[in-house]
């Protein structure tokens, strides 16, 4: 059987991977030629034998990275001014300025703010925050300080208490405030009750007296007309003694 | 040496305070109820009221119907009038329970006997061993220091 003839691209094509291969050889022998000598060299670089050549290349590395620094910092300077550019270009914007009116218009806001409130997450963050024990020691610490204190005094001292108290009790609204809370149920309810307290109190008093008083006349009668003590004035028979018992 | 026990029972000048109490409340309803009456009578009536035979009679009624139904009332209903109530006292029954109507009338005749007596029918009171006067004696009741009133303690 005549053996076919090889065409150009297949024989393109075998050149070709013999030259990948054969840069693939090349660049792993290149590596461990460069490791293996690499070594050395770098042990040699750190030693004092190359101070000079470090020495001679340690300005230009610095001026390079300094180079890096100022071009750092010109972009975060660049980055920085682009998002406030941007930013204030979506506040201003007046799409935004509506989109927000729309919003707060279709009382998205107060729902929001209601179903977070209604939420028992929220309550179970407001309870822990209340029951906390840092901010308890915030409260007490604020009671305590004597800041607080002299702030307190000082507004006690001056004058403006004395001019709100003088309007306050002059002015109607107080005036009914205090009718109104006169006439309230509570506190009506509360000075029958401490008229009573008193009325009981008194009676109290005069009931213990007056029974003071019946045995006393009930002992005058009795031995004027010679009877007997009544059962209740003789004295209850003695017990026994433990020793006698046993 | 060991202090006297306290009796539960009521004795003779707790007793006597709220008779006066009540009585004196009577006293003064009765005026007041007296007055207006006689006021209206004398606006309404062309010669208005005479202290006559009838008049005299119808008031002895009324006064006599108003202490029946204060005291039996008070009696039945609350255990106690509103003197018996200022001084801490309740009447029961000597086998503790509530006073009823009939024991209630019989108590009341027991206090017209002892007032029409001079009040002897009171002083019974005084050497009772149960300090019952002769009101209670008729009537079947006792009267209790309030804070004493266990029903199974004045059986």
């Amino acid at each position: 059987m005549p053996a076919e003839r090889p065409s150009i691209r297949h024989i393109a094509i075998g050149l070709a991977a013999i030259g990948v291969r054969g840069m693939e050889t090349a660049t792993r022998a290149g590596w461990r030629t460069a490791v293996i000598v690499g070594r050395p060299l770098g042990a040699t670089w750190d030693s004092r034998v190359a101070v000079g050549p470090r020495a001679a290349l340690a300005a230009p590395v610095s001026r390079l990275a300094t180079l890096g620094e100022q071009a750092e910092a010109r972009a975060r300077d660049d980055a920085r001014k682009q998002v406030a550019a941007a930013v204030e270009g979506v506040l201003t914007n007046r799409l935004v300025a509506e989109t927000v009116a729309d919003v707060l218009s279709r009382g998205v806001v107060d729902r929001v703010a209601v179903a977070v409130i209604e939420s028992p997450e929220f309550e179970r963050a407001v309870v822990a925050g209340l029951d906390s024990p840092a901010l308890e020691q915030l409260v007490a610490r604020i009671v305590e300080s004597p800041g607080l204190e002299r702030a307190i005094t000082r507004v006690l001292e001056s004058e403006l208490v004395d001019e709100l108290s003088d309007r306050l009790l002059a002015s109607e609204e107080v005036h009914r405030w205090v009718e109104q809370i006169a006439q309230s149920d509570e506190v009506r309810a509360a000075l029958t009750q401490q008229s009573m307290g008193l009325v009981d109190e008194v009676a109290g008093a005069m009931r213990a007296r007056t029974a003071s008083a019946d045995t006393v006349a009930e002992r005058i009668a009795r031995s004027v007309l010679r009877r007997k003590p009544a059962p209740w004035s003789r004295p209850p028979p003695m017990l026994p003694e433990r020793s006698d018992r046993e | 040496m060991p202090s006297p026990v306290r009796p539960m029972y009521a004795g003779f000048v707790s007793r006597g305070v709220a008779w006066v109490v009540d009585n004196v409340i009577m006293v003064a309803i009765a005026t007041v109820v007296t007055v207006v009456t006689a006021v209206v009578l004398n606006a309404i009536l062309p010669h208005g009221v005479q202290p006559d035979a009838p008049e005299i009679l119808a008031t002895a009624v009324g006064w006599a119907t108003f202490t029946t139904l204060y005291f039996v009332g008070f009696w039945v209903l609350a255990g106690q009038t509103p003197g018996m109530r200022l001084m801490g006292l309740v009447v029961v029954r000597t086998n503790g329970a509530r006073v009823g109507v009939g024991h209630a009338l019989r108590r009341l005749a027991g206090l017209v006997i002892s007032i029409l007596t001079l009040g002897l029918g009171f002083l019974l009171v005084l050497v009772d061993d149960r300090r019952q006067g002769l009101a209670d004696k008729l009537g079947g009741t006792l009267v209790l220091y309030a804070g004493e009133s266990g029903l199974a303690r004045a059986a």
